[in-house]
């Protein structure tokens, strides 16, 4: 984790918008900073691009968009992208940019056509191919843990096939650009007649193409289904292998732990609660707990600790989730108390702890069904309900209730809301 | 309209609109010429003013 946070705030070599030194948008600055050349320069090569062939503003837009900000943080087009209604914020981009070249063109800050065009329609295809090779963002390292479910294993899992629809969109973005890219350098080309003589040789050159194209095609065919195929029985064996290995590591240790320790139930029982909430963990693929930081994480922590602690079984649920600051910690260190007092004077008994954090507001229920005993007899000199529960939830801005009566079990009801 | 509010994506769209209705009725009015030079790259910006204000700001309505 350290390393990777050291890797990503290394200076990064990337094009990106120099904020600090803007102008406009920083892109001058920016790419001014890239080359190591005065930004001045690269300013009045932009004018120059604007005034004289009108070229210089939309590319001056396209780098506003897709170069990120030097102060950090995704470019303006991933944060649009990233959003709903992307599209029609990409085409109306789209429009803008061909009306403000049109303008131009009209205006007579243009070169010709038969320079521009070729020219804008390489751009988009380059930009397009870019985006493709350095605008992509880094795809999550799989989890080396999680095997698929066995009984759908043969299906496309849900982010399996969302994997194959990212894909296909990558290939025909991919595709799109370098036919972009293409079709302008043809575009050029025919436009200043470099074509002419170069026709038959084309012609030539593609019908062969075509020819050879049509011949190997079959075979094409059948040996991409072959690696393709080779591929996903090397990808089932890894899963295989991996849940193989952690199920050596996890179940089979935690068995054979049971059997050694067979003569304590209580042991026996701990320990395949532990073993069970771990496997429940690994199969729905959680993410690794940091009780340190999330409330739910920490309340579950702190349900497994006394559950280890006293033997007794505790069932956690805990619905919502937010960052763990002091309110929380004191609803924690009170629901953790609550917990503790049930396993004493309850032991053997079932105890529940039911959470809810929403927004503005979290809630926990710690309950029993112990002897239960009367909240208003306990003497003054026991602080572990008066201090520990109720006045640190007070001290917090919380509240906390206590219902018991004796044989009717305990629940201890902790509430924090946030201010308003 | 909603409750008193204004839906700025919806007010852009009908200035721009309203903008373009006057630059037609000013050529009809024979005010100035419109040829395609003109005309084509007014109703591309009209036309983008009003999907790019709809995209940023229309994904904010609940």
């Amino acid at each position: 984790m350290t390393e990777a946070s050291a890797t990503d705030t290394e200076p990064s070599r990337a094009l990106t918008r120099d904020t600090d030194a803007a102008m406009l948008g920083g892109v001058c600055a920016g790419i001014a900073a890239r080359l190591g050349v005065s930004p001045l320069g690269v300013r009045i090569l932009a004018v120059i691009l604007a005034l004289g062939a009108g070229i210089g503003v939309p590319l001056y837009l396209a780098g506003w968009l897709w170069m990120p900000p030097s102060s950090g943080g995704p470019s303006l087009a991933a944060r649009i992208r990233g959003r709903p209604g992307a599209w029609q914020a990409a085409a109306g981009l789209g429009m803008l940019t061909l009306a403000a070249l049109l303008t131009a063109r009209k205006l007579g800050l243009w070169w010709n056509d038969a320079i521009s065009w070729p020219l804008v329609i390489a751009v988009f295809g380059g930009a397009l191919l870019w985006r493709q090779t350095a605008g992509r963002p880094a795809e999550p390292p799989p989890s080396p843990q999680r095997p698929r479910d066995p009984v759908t294993a043969e299906q496309p899992a849900p982010s399996a096939r969302r994997d194959v629809l990212e894909k296909v969109r990558a290939y025909y973005q991919g595709g799109f650009g370098i036919a972009l890219v293409a079709g302008a350098t043809v575009l050029f080309l025919q436009a200043n007649g470099a074509l002419t003589g170069a026709r038959d040789i084309v012609l030539s050159v593609v019908a062969v193409a075509v020819g050879l194209g049509l011949v190997l095609a079959p075979f094409w065919v059948r040996m991409a289904r072959r690696l393709a195929a080779e591929r996903a029985e090397r990808v089932r064996s890894q899963e295989r292998a991996e849940m193989a290995a952690h199920l050596h590591d996890s179940v089979l240790q935690t068995l054979a732990l049971m059997q050694k320790r067979a003569d304590d139930p209580r042991a026996v029982a701990t320990l395949a609660r532990r073993q069970e909430r771990e496997l429940r963990a690994w199969l729905s693929g959680a993410p690794a707990a940091r009780p340190d930081e999330r409330l739910a994480d920490a309340l579950r922590a702190a349900a497994e600790e006394v559950e280890e602690g006293f033997g007794v079984p505790v069932e956690a649920v805990i619905v919502g989730d937010r960052e763990l600051d002091d309110r929380c910690r004191a609803l924690v260190a009170a629901a953790r108390e609550a917990l503790v007092n049930a396993a004493k004077h309850a032991p053997g008994e079932p105890i529940s702890l039911y959470a809810e954090a929403t927004d503005g507001r979290v809630e926990a229920f710690v309950r029993d069904r112990g002897p239960g005993f009367d909240p208003d007899a306990v003497p003054p000199d026991r602080r572990g309900v008066r201090e520990s529960i109720v006045g640190r939830m007070a001290r917090h801005g919380g509240r906390a209730e206590v219902r018991s009566a004796p044989g009717a079990g305990t629940e201890v009801e902790l509430v924090l809301e946030d201010p308003r | 309209m909603r409750n008193g509010s204004f839906d700025l994506a919806t007010l852009v769209s009908g200035l721009a609109i309203t903008a373009f209705g006057a630059v037609l009725l000013a050529d009809r009015l024979d005010a100035f010429t419109l040829d395609f030079g003109v005309l084509a790259p007014l109703t591309l910006a009209v036309l983008g003013v009003i999907l790019l204000v709809g995209g940023l700001l229309g994904r904010d309505r609940p």
